[in-house]
C-alpha cells in the first residue's frame, strides 16, 4: 500500500502543474464532462482583393465579411469559445524579388461577423450554437486595406490567423 | 482508494483540456497594378512638302521614320493598343478635299530600336517586357496619305491618336 501510495505521489507531482492551470476552468463543470475537441477550419472563399490598378490618389478597398473567407468552429454544444486575430501586414517581397522594383507593405485590418450579421471583435467570446451532437458557429472574414498614393505595385500576400479557445 | 482514482481521473482528463486553442489561417492576396502611360519617345508625322503634280501620289512613311512611343505599365500584363486612321484636313478649313491617315503601327518589345517588328493591328494586344519592375513596349507609327489629282495646295493637319488600355 505504501509503495502505490508512493507512485500515487510521484505522479501526482509530475503532473501538478497543468492540473493546476485547469482547476479554475474545469471544476465549474465537473470532471465528468468531457469536452468536444475545438476546431476551427476554413470552409469557403477567399481573402482576395483581386487586381487593383494603382491611379495615384490614396484608396481604400474592402471584402465585406459575407464576400470573405467562412471558417466553421465546432466544439462543445453551448460553451463560449474565445475569438482572437490580428491585423496583418501584406508585402510584396517575393514579387519584387522575381521582377525588381521598390517593396512595400499594407495593413490588412480584419472585420469579422457571425451569421446574423453581428461583428466579432479580437478578445470577444461567442457561445457554439447546439447542433446534434456537436456546437457550431460560423465566422465570416472580410477586411480592408489602405493604398498609399505612392504605394509600389506587385503581388502582395499576408498570412491572417484566427484563433478560437475555450 | 475511490479518491485515489479519482484524482487520477481529474489528473488525466486536465490533460485533455490542455487542447483548448486552436487555429487557423488564410492567405490575404492583393495585386497592384501600375497604371498604364504612353509618352512619346521620339519623331513625328509630318510628311513634309508635297509638290501637287496633276496625278494621284501615295505618300509613305516608315515606322522607323515616324513616331516611337513607349507604353509604361505592370510587367508582364498585355496592354490593347487601339487608334483610327485620322483625317487631316486644310488649316482652318474642314472640307470633303480631307486627306486620310492611315497608320501603320508596330512594335519592338521592350526594345528601344525599330528591331523585329511586330505589326500591332487596332484592337489587338501588346505584351508589357519586364524591365526592373516596370512593363515596357516600345511602338512605333508611320503610314501612308493618298493625294488625289483635285486636292487644294496648303497645309493640311490632323490629329492621330493612340489608346492602350488593360
Amino acid at each position: 500500500m505504501k509503495k502505490i501510495s508512493f507512485i500515487i505521489l510521484i505522479l501526482s507531482l509530475s503532473l501538478a502543474k497543468p492540473a493546476f492551470s485547469q482547476v479554475t476552468s474545469t471544476s465549474a463543470r465537473g470532471i465528468a464532462n468531457l469536452i468536444v475537441p475545438l476546431s476551427i477550419t476554413p470552409v469557403s472563399g477567399d481573402l482576395d482583393f483581386g487586381e487593383i490598378i494603382l491611379t495615384g490618389t490614396p484608396i481604400t478597398e474592402s471584402i465585406l465579411p459575407k464576400d470573405g473567407k467562412l471558417f466553421e468552429i465546432v466544439g462543445h454544444p453551448n460553451r463560449f469559445v474565445t475569438v482572437t486575430f490580428d491585423k496583418i501586414e501584406l508585402d510584396n517581397s517575393q514579387w519584387v524579388a522575381i521582377y525588381g522594383g521598390n517593396t512595400g507593405t499594407l495593413i490588412f485590418y480584419p472585420d469579422v461577423e457571425t451569421d446574423d450579421g453581428t461583428k466579432v471583435y479580437s478578445g470577444d467570446s461567442k457561445r457554439l450554437i447546439r447542433n446534434g451532437l456537436l456546437g457550431k458557429l460560423n465566422l465570416w472574414v472580410g477586411g480592408s486595406i489602405n493604398i498609399a498614393a505612392n504605394q509600389p505595385q506587385g503581388d502582395y500576400r499576408g498570412l491572417f490567423v484566427i484563433s478560437v479557445s475555450y | 482508494m475511490k479518491l485515489i482514482f479519482g484524482f487520477i481521473l481529474f489528473l488525466l482528463t486536465s490533460a485533455v483540456f490542455c487542447q483548448n486553442n486552436v487555429n487557423s489561417s488564410a492567405t490575404v492576396k492583393v495585386k497592384l497594378v501600375k497604371s498604364l502611360k504612353i509618352k512619346k519617345v521620339k519623331g513625328d508625322l509630318n510628311f513634309g512638302e508635297v509638290i501637287l503634280n496633276g496625278t494621284n501620289q501615295n505618300l509613305l512613311k516608315k515606322p522607323d521614320e515616324g513616331i516611337e512611343f513607349v507604353i509604361l505599365g505592370h510587367p508582364h500584363k498585355e496592354a490593347i493598343v487601339t487608334y483610327q486612321p485620322a483625317l487631316l484636313f486644310l488649316e482652318n478649313q474642314i472640307d470633303s478635299k480631307s486627306l486620310l491617315f492611315m497608320p501603320a503601327v508596330f512594335e519592338t518589345g521592350d526594345n528601344i530600336d525599330f528591331t523585329s517588328p511586330k505589326s500591332v493591328k487596332s484592337g489587338s494586344t501588346v505584351a508589357l517586357e519586364n524591365n526592373n519592375g516596370t512593363g515596357k513596349a516600345f511602338i512605333w507609327v508611320g503610314g501612308k496619305i493618298k493625294v488625289n489629282s483635285t486636292h487644294s495646295e496648303g497645309d493640311y493637319k490632323g490629329t492621330f491618336t493612340i489608346s492602350v488600355a488593360y
